[in-house]
């Protein structure tokens, strides 16, 4: 357990989306902390001083409790269940921390012991006839709006959200980017064998085993279609150290540290195939009641394309030239010509594949 | 009058957020004020009440499709000011009323009186102000979120209804928009997400209410998913199809004046149990899967090889009372792409 914690707090640091956003929990919690006493009572400073630390401390706590530590067996509560369980968590964390903070500020404005405080009735006083109970409901309602942000971003991916809040994408916008399709191999046969929910677990922890290997390298999860994925990257992080190609490498050997379990749990084991091309997108919106930000272009169908004739050609990757002109491989690569691919209405695509030596 | 189901989200949503308002001004003064004075809780609540009315209209009815129109930072700003100058002023009336009937004073009365201009100076009213402009930002952003996450779905996240996968029975149908993809290659994907983006937001309206749920958009296909009860009440999943179709040919010409081609669109339907289910870890998206959406997916795809626009399965028709109208019409016993046994598949014609 100590060492979990301490492995996550590493990747605290390593992970620069994960700091950013610690950074960005905990400066809102300062500001709400301050703007509390700025609110009620003005410009006290003994209250100002309370409202900071509280904030800083009560933002402390959510980051390490929602961030470092992310306690699995929460995530597979019930929603009720899990509710309940943080109500508590943190009514108890504030009903026992603002008391302690707020003597201990007080003591020192008083020039006397934070023990002399408590005993000397100014703890009672606090508590029962000030607004402690104002205190903690606010608290706990920014703790909520905190929790519940975190998690729609969360869920949204990958800046989804803050391109949002910034408009990122309020107007179309072209952009250049590389795209990698994933395609699950065998589905169909998996899929019939496994029924339903067993494929769909089986899909969840095929997702699952390749994420790391996208994020690491910088991809963007763009949607996931059946058992398809499609991932992109700005063109010049997809380039940039090979990020683009790195991702298929680690996916594959990811999946392959991973055989046994695939096989003791579903009896079958993942393996994809993957298409690459690069091209001009339209970003944008699309929809009224639902809505989307998409992207629109011709290399969305060509990439979908390349990666269909995997089988074709008898590989797992294909790889427009266009791109391969691009990337800086090293000389650990194998390159080899296939051929090319029939776009309907269009130029054929000439497609190499790439392999490590 | 009959209401359209637009309309009646659009009112919901104007109650909800006038709720909201109301409970957030009451929930200042408690936080302010403290929980023993009582006329700033009536001001409150008040206040809450006429700024979450005057949010619901200006974001319901004003800044719609329009607002796309102007750069992001123009909105923002335009928007700012006409909720500070609102804002000032719902607030400023409604304290200045509470006090004409607290303290028996007339309007003027209240404007010279000292304590009133403590109050907006020194006091409470610009953080009052401040506090109802966050809460018309969050409306906006609460709102935002949930149409990216779809029709019901951010309280399906929340309360990780699918967190586990999930069988239902749902009818499901597949559009495609025919053709439209030579507009990308004729006009480039600009002309072609604007394209996209007129239809889907035309087709808004007949694809929901009829009790269908858009599931998503890929490209120039749309999925429209409906528990079965919904679909099959008054043939809803059918004619769905028909009024879509309808409406295209409403807008015929503005498609041939913008786009220069007329939309036609194909569809297949079919029903069975599917699997719904929150997937992915750093990009979470609640998928639909199993057997009846791969069936569908490939109902569709034999519109263009049969050359009917409209296909449905055995398995669906069976369900349905058609109306005399609406005429089946047998393709045959069709092997679809990956699967072994093969299926009766019918062109469904509307002779209105």
């Amino acid at each position: 357990m100590g060492l979990k914690i301490l492995i996550s707090m590493r990747n605290l640091f390593r992970y620069t989306k994960k700091t950013k956003d610690a950074f960005i929990i905990m400066g809102v919690g300062l500001v709400l902390g301050l703007l509390y006493p700025t609110l009620n009572k003005g410009d006290n400073l003994g209250s100002v001083i309370n409202g900071f630390i509280i904030g800083v401390v009560g933002s402390g706590f959510i980051v390490f409790n929602e961030i470092v530590l992310n306690v699995k067996f929460l995530r597979q509560l019930k929603f009720k269940a899990l509710v309940l369980f943080k109500t508590v968590l943190y009514s108890v964390f504030f009903i026992s921390i603002i008391p302690i903070v707020v003597s201990l500020t007080r003591s020192r404005e008083q020039n006397t012991s934070f023990i002399e405080y408590v005993n000397g009735g100014g703890l009672h006083q606090f508590l029962f006839h000030e607004d402690f109970h104002i205190i903690i409901a606010y608290s706990l309602v920014s703790t909520a709006v905190f929790i519940f942000t975190y998690q729609m971003s969360k869920k949204m991916g990958q800046g989804v959200m803050w391109n949002f809040i910034i408009g990122k994408y309020h107007q179309t916008r072209e952009e250049k980017r590389i795209f990698l399709f994933i395609d699950l191999n065998n589905s169909t046969t998996i899929a019939q064998n496994l029924g339903d929910i067993e494929y769909n677990k089986f899909l969840k922890q095929f997702y699952f085993d390749i994420t790391d290997s996208i994020i690491s390298n910088y991809g963007k999860i763009y949607r996931y279609v059946g058992d398809e994925v499609v991932i992109s990257w700005r063109m010049k992080k997809g380039l940039e150290n090979t990020n683009c190609i790195n991702t298929y490498f680690q996916a594959k050997s990811a999946l392959e540290k991973k055989r046994e379990y695939y096989m003791n749990h579903f009896g079958f084991a993942p393996s994809f195939s993957a298409g690459y091309n690069y091209g001009k997108v339209i970003v944008g919106e699309i929809g009224d009641i639902k809505s989307q930000i998409s992207f629109i272009g011709k290399v969305m169908y060509n990439t979908a394309a390349i990666e269909k004739y995997c089988k074709k050609y008898d590989t797992n990757i294909l790889i427009a030239d266009k791109l391969l002109k691009h990337l800086k491989l090293s000389s650990n690569y194998n390159i080899i010509k296939k051929g090319e691919v029939e776009i309907t209405n269009s130029t054929p695509i000439p497609v190499s594949s790439i392999n490590l030596k | 009058m009959k209401l359209s189901i637009i309309q009646r989200v659009k009112i919901i949503s104007a109650v909800q957020i006038t709720i909201v308002g109301v409970v957030l001004g009451i929930a200042f003064i408690f936080f302010s004020y403290g929980s023993d004075a009582f006329y700033p809780y009536v001001s409150g609540a008040v206040s809450g009440l006429i700024a979450g009315f005057s949010i619901s209209i200006l974001e319901l009815y004003i800044f719609t499709r329009g607002a796309k129109k102007i750069t992001f930072i123009w909105l923002l700003t335009l928007k700012s000011a006409i909720y500070l100058i609102l804002f000032s002023t719902i607030i400023f009336n409604v304290v200045v009323f509470s006090r004409i009937s607290r303290l028996n004073m007339s309007y003027l009365e209240v404007l010279n009186d000292t304590t009133f201009q403590y109050y907006l100076t020194h006091g409470l009213f610009k953080i009052e102000v401040i506090y109802t402009l966050i809460f018309a930002y969050v409306i906006n952003f609460t709102r935002m979120m949930s149409r990216k996450m779809g029709q019901g779905m951010l309280a399906n996240y929340i309360t990780g209804t699918y967190y586990k996968p999930v069988h239902e029975a749902r009818i499901v149908m597949f559009i495609r928009i025919v053709g439209s993809r030579k507009l990308l290659d004729k006009q480039g994907p600009l002309s072609f997400h604007r394209f996209l983006n007129n239809f889907y937001f035309d087709v808004s309206n007949p694809a929901i209410s009829r009790g269908g749920v858009i599931h998503e958009y890929v490209e120039d296909l749309m999925v429209i998913t409906w528990p079965i009860n919904k679909g099959l009440v008054n043939v809803n999943c059918i004619q769905t199809y028909f009024d879509i179709q309808k409406l295209i040919k409403l807008k015929t010409e503005k498609y041939n004046r913008l786009f220069g081609f007329e939309p036609r669109i194909q569809a297949g339907i079919h029903t069975g149990a599917v699997v719904i289910s929150e997937i992915g870890e750093v990009k979470t998206q609640i998928v639909i899967s199993g057997d009846t959406m791969n069936t569908t997916s490939r109902i569709l795809d034999q519109c263009g090889v049969q050359k009917v626009d409209f296909l449905a399965s055995d398995q669906i028709l069976r369900m349905l009372g058609l109306p005399k109208n609406i005429h089946t019409i047998p393709v045959g016993e069709i092997k679809l792409k990956g699967k072994l046994e093969s299926m009766a598949l019918y062109g469904i014609k509307d002779f209105n």
